[in-house]
């Protein structure tokens, strides 16, 4: 167990690694990375509290619930942002109420707040992978030879790897009993700690621009 | 544990793909650096200065032989309008040029004249071609700098000047000798002609040897001296050279060791040949005056 709690704390405390570089360069940031310290300064207070409710073995996933739509929004306008292609930029767009309205229906379902939001976190990580993956592209198209110092490449990297790697994790998640959880759960925290890193890289890069 | 395998093996391989997507881009990326690297190393190692300009013709790429041409570093160069490096006067032309370029995409040769970081005037030849690049037309310009060129050009038409300022004085030298030649004509042989019969006939010696003189005269001053000079010895052109610089009949005797009696002697001879018959035309002054 103490490894569990070890891996969990360094996941949960990784959220402040982006943070903290975030609001250290926010003056030389671009809007649409400022939105992302927002996302993330409100994914650590998530983090936190899932954390807590863990260790006190109580609450509801209501966190989760108001989590998810808000991430989807801002990630996803953070992605448009990036778009070269018209129809792209605006089918992303008209994505963000879309997805809120299927999140507020999942909030109202029989089974209520007691279990997580497996659906719409799964949709969310398949939309995000494919954004991921298109936006990639579309640096690659461009690149001279150093996307490494592309800001985009390091938010697109870290959302891929993360939503790729949990999609599973999110999609099986209520047919899993906890033991089997427990293992997946390790991999899940070293893909949330490396994608926390990568934003981190993220903003340094946008920094040194 | 079926479970376990199917999340664990989704979870993997979804990362694992995902991992390979990252490092693919990155390898990708590497590539493109080195290709770039290599295109960079080419495009300023070349001896021609090359511009790649924007529609508003703002510098959007030079290499460093442009750098080295206009004296300007390249951060400087980057965004600012090509207009401020060129000779204002030149400037209205160029850019008709340019826009025309750009519209028809056949390339165009001609030169142009630019200013450096320090005010300098170059001039270059220029070769201009509008591209297409992701979707936006440039102009690809490349400069070769032809100063050397044009200041041989000007050297050459400078000596072209002098030249023909000769040539127009040796016509008016030719005129002049010609003039004085139909005077002496006119002056010295026309009336000996025309004294030369005698009443009964027969030509006057007299008269005879007065036209012989007066045509000797006459080829003397049109140019026989030079024929006369040919008639002498190799002796008499030293003593002749040695008179002409200024020694006097005892130098010229101390000079070729010889004695002053055999140096009169030459000069007698030299008078004869040159056909100076006057006492009062000193031989030194006539050699000085005969070129």
């Amino acid at each position: 167990m103490t490894a569990v709690f070890v891996l969990t704390a360094t996941s949960v405390f990784s959220a402040l690694f982006p943070v903290g570089v975030g609001i250290g360069t926010i003056r030389r940031l671009k809007l649409e990375m400022r939105f992302l310290v927002g996302l993330f300064i409100f994914a650590a207070l998530v983090e936190g509290i899932t954390f807590y409710q863990a260790l006190s073995s109580g609450g509801s996933h209501l966190a989760h619930y108001i989590y998810a739509p808000v991430e989807y929004a801002l990630l996803i306008y953070v992605f448009s942002f990036w778009q070269e292609n018209g129809i792209v930029r605006r089918a992303i767009r008209i994505s963000i109420p879309i997805y809120i309205l299927i999140c507020l229906a999942d909030m109202n379902m029989e089974k209520g707040l007691n279990s997580l939001n497996v659906l719409t976190r799964s949709l969310a990580n398949i939309i995000y992978v494919l954004v991921a993956s298109y936006t990639m592209l579309m640096l690659l198209r461009k690149d001279s030879g150093s996307i490494y110092r592309d800001f985009r490449f390091w938010i697109a990297s870290g959302v891929l790897l993360y939503s790729s790697g949990s999609l599973a994790y999110f999609t099986l998640h209520n047919l899993m009993p906890s033991d089997i959880l427990l293992v997946v759960w390790y991999i899940h925290n070293g893909l949330n700690i490396t994608a926390n890193l990568m934003y981190a890289a993220a903003f340094l890069c946008q920094y040194r621009q | 544990m079926n479970i376990l395998l199917i999340v664990l093996g989704l979870t993997v391989v979804f990362t694992v793909l995902a991992a390979s997507v990252i490092a693919a881009v990155l390898l990708h990326s590497k590539r493109m650096r080195e290709s770039e690297r290599r295109f960079r190393l080419l495009f300023d190692s070349v001896f021609d200065a090359i511009l790649l300009l924007d529609e508003n013709r703002g510098i959007v790429d030079a290499n460093q032989s442009f750098c080295n041409l206009v004296g300007y570093e390249k951060k400087e160069l980057l965004a600012r309008p090509l207009d401020d490096l060129v000779v204002r006067e030149r400037w209205p032309a160029l850019r008709e040029e340019f826009g025309r370029n750009l519209t028809s995409g056949i390339g165009f040769l001609g030169e142009t004249v630019l200013v450096d970081k320090s005010g300098k005037v170059v001039y270059a030849e220029l070769g201009g071609k509008g591209i297409r690049l992701n979707g936006s037309t440039y102009l690809l310009a490349s400069f070769r700098d032809i100063g050397r060129r044009i200041e041989a050009e000007n050297a050459l038409r400078k000596k072209n000047t002098a030249m023909s300022e000769l040539l127009t004085h040796l016509e008016e030298e030719k005129m002049k000798y010609r003039l004085q030649i139909a005077r002496l004509i006119e002056e010295t042989i026309m009336p000996i002609v025309n004294r030369l019969a005698n009443p009964d006939g027969s030509l006057s010696v007299a008269q005879c040897e007065a036209l012989k003189k007066g045509l000797k005269d006459l080829a003397i001053s049109s140019g026989g001296m030079v024929y006369a000079l040919g008639k002498l010895t190799p002796r008499e052109v030293e003593i002749c050279n040695l008179l002409k610089s200024g020694k006097s009949t005892k130098g010229v005797a101390e000079t070729l060791n010889l004695s002053k009696m055999t140096v009169d002697k030459y000069r007698q001879n030299i008078r004869r040949k040159l056909v100076i018959t006057s006492k009062e035309v000193n031989l030194a002054s006539f050699l000085k005056n005969s070129r």
